[in-house]
Formats: C-alpha cells, sequence, structure tokens
C-alpha cells in the first residue's frame, strides 16, 4: 500500500516520538496520531457507519492512549499497534454492547439512521463499496471484527492473532470462510434487502 | 499487507480486493482536520486527567480535612492535655494533691488502677465537656458526641 493513511511510524520513529510525546512534545504527539488515527477511525466508522460516532470513539480511543502511554500499563517493547488496537476494539465491543441494549435508532422506512447515513455517504463510493458494506453488516461479530482489523486497520494477521487470541492458523481460516460468506451475500443479493442474517452467519 | 491464502483463492479475490478499497476509503476520510482535532482532544484530556492525579502538596492537603476529621483531631489533642494535666494533678482519693512520679509504671498505676481518683476524673470531665462543645458546633446530636 502506499497511502498515506498506512504509513505506520517504524520502530525507532515511533519509539522517538512516543519519548518525546512523554516529555510534553505535543508535535511528537500530533505525529503519533496523525501516523495511527486513520485506521483506528475507519475501524470505528466502518463498525457504527456513522462518522461523527467514529470520530468520538477515536478521540476517546487517543485520549486513553496519551493518559497511559508513559506510565506503568504501557511498557513500548515494539507492540504499540497491538496495545492500541486492543483499546480500540475494547471500545468497540463496549458501543455495540451498548446498541443492541439500548436498540438503534430507526428512522421512517425501519431502516437504521446510521445506515441511513452512511448509504448517504456511500452513494459517493458507488454501489459495489455500498453493497460491500451492506454485507459487511450481516456478518457475525467475531467475523467481522477479523475483516475490519485486517482491511480498516491494517494489521498483520500475526497482530490479529495476537490481538483476538486465536491461534494464525484459525484466524487466516475464519478470514478466508468470512470472504466466502460476503461473497455468496454479495452475490445473492442478500445485501440488497436490507434483511440482517448477523445470527445465521456465526463463526 | 502481506500476501495470505485468499489471494491465492480467485473466488474471493475480488471481495479482497473491494474491502481493501472500502478500507482505504475509509482512511482517507480521516483527513488533517480529523487528526488535529483527535490529536487536540485526546492531548488536553490527558494533561487534565495527570493534573488530577498529581499529589496535592500538604499544605493544599490540610485544606481537604472534613468537618469530622477535624474535630477527631481537636479531640485527640484535647484527650492529649486531659491525660497531661491528670498526670500532673492526679491525687488520692483521699489526702492532698500530690506530683506524680515521672515513673511511667506509677504513671499507669495512678490514671488507671485508681479509677476514683478526683483529679483523673476531674480530666475526663474536662474532655466530656470539649467533646460536647466540638459537638455542638458541628451540629452532632447525641449518638455523635458518644462515638467520639
Amino acid at each position: 500500500m502506499t497511502e498515506r493513511q498506512h504509513n505506520s511510524l517504524d520502530a525507532d520513529a515511533l519509539a522517538s516520538v512516543l519519548s518525546r510525546a512523554a516529555a510534553g512534545d505535543q508535535a511528537a504527539w500530533r505525529a503519533i496520531v496523525g501516523a495511527y488515527a486513520p485506521r483506528v477511525f475507519a475501524l470505528a466508522r466502518s463498525r457504527c457507519r456513522d462518522a461523527e460516532a467514529a470520530e468520538e470513539i477515536t478521540q476517546s480511543v487517543f485520549a486513553t492512549v496519551a493518559a497511559k502511554f508513559n506510565t506503568a500499563e504501557y511498557r513500548e517493547q515494539g507492540r504499540f499497534e497491538s496495545w492500541l488496537f486492543r483499546i480500540a476494539m475494547n471500545r468497540l465491543r463496549d458501543m455495540v454492547r451498548r446498541q443492541k441494549r439500548v436498540g438503534r435508532l430507526v428512522g421512517p422506512a425501519g431502516v437504521p439512521l446510521a445506515d441511513v447515513a452512511a448509504r448517504a455517504e456511500a452513494r459517493d463510493e458507488g454501489d459495489a463499496l455500498a453493497k460491500l458494506r451492506d454485507a459487511l453488516a450481516t456478518l457475525s461479530d467475531t467475523d467481522r471484527e477479523v475483516i475490519e482489523l485486517r482491511h480498516h486497520g491494517c494489521l498483520s494477521f500475526n497482530q490479529i492473532a495476537e490481538l483476538l487470541d486465536e491461534p494464525l492458523g484459525t484466524l487466516l481460516a475464519r478470514h478466508h470462510r468470512a470472504l466466502h460468506k460476503l461473497r455468496e451475500i454479495m452475490e445473492g443479493g442478500r445485501a440488497l434487502s436490507g434483511k440482517k442474517g448477523g445470527g445465521s452467519h456465526g463463526a | 499487507m502481506g500476501p495470505d491464502i485468499s489471494q491465492h483463492d480467485p473466488e474471493v479475490a475480488a471481495v479482497e480486493a473491494a474491502l481493501t478499497r472500502l478500507g482505504s476509503a475509509d482512511r482517507a476520510r480521516a483527513d488533517d482536520a480529523l487528526v488535529g482535532r483527535v490529536a487536540a482532544a485526546s492531548w488536553a484530556a490527558s494533561r487534565a486527567a495527570r493534573a488530577e492525579s498529581t499529589p496535592i502538596p500538604f499544605p493544599a492537603r490540610t485544606r481537604r480535612l472534613t468537618p469530622m476529621r477535624a474535630a477527631a483531631s481537636v479531640a485527640l489533642m484535647a484527650a492529649l492535655g486531659a491525660a497531661i494535666l491528670a498526670s500532673r494533678s492526679v491525687r488520692p482519693a483521699t489526702g492532698p494533691a500530690r506530683p506524680l512520679a515521672l515513673d511511667d509504671a506509677a504513671l499507669i498505676e495512678a490514671m488507671f488502677a485508681d479509677s476514683q481518683d478526683a483529679g483523673f476524673e476531674q480530666a475526663w470531665l474536662d474532655l466530656d465537656s470539649a467533646e460536647s462543645t466540638i459537638g455542638d458546633a458541628f451540629g452532632w446530636d447525641d449518638a455523635d458526641k458518644e462515638s467520639m
């Protein structure tokens, strides 16, 4: 990938900016956020399908990181990304649990408002990506996590396996199965029907 | 991202390519303005959190004494003062006042073995009175005063 959003800092650069930020250098903190926030934001946006909510979650994740990265809770050992995305995943899981508990805001047509907003934005992306978003929403939470950590968070499979505490082989197989499910859903046109079949696609 | 088994499966290669485009589109939405907002907000939040967790210097900490703690401290000092007074004016139940020997054993004996000692009793009465005055100042009821 050549896009700037995926330009993570290498180990030396990361250690340097973390050290400077810990000493109170706000520009160094800005560099850390610039390197990682787009990936966290993309992960959150794909999950909640709402740009504002995704930004709030991203802010919350980085506020936690900023408060803890120079404390005993984190020691730089080349695992910053794993730590960052663990915080992000915990925050997203909390949000999903909250949404399930209180229900989702639904518009007049019975479509969740977040999906309405996402579809409005998706018109600019083209039908294919909009269908893919709908298809993603029908996957089980566990399958969706693997897909989004990989394609939105840009984590390696090794990092995802560590994050989700699963053997690498199991994770690769799950990712592969999730891709097949997405293909079946999209080819079957189920993504356009508006029906949510998350329960029938469990891992 | 490195190669994985999915890229060798032509059935899902197109889906994976579409997911890559989708992820890229979502990351692209995090523009410089958004990154700036996230950086500023998280920096400010961490500064505020650290300021709250900084230990309070001693002079400032004393201002956080609650009325109950202040009263307890006063009562403790009053008790100590009363004990000192008692130790200096302990007298036998009968007979004139006598200075207490500075011997620990004698002091203990005078204060606790002879509870009928008038000087000792008076010291405790003074302490009760002090507690009552403190309690009235803080609006305590009798139960509160008893608990002291």
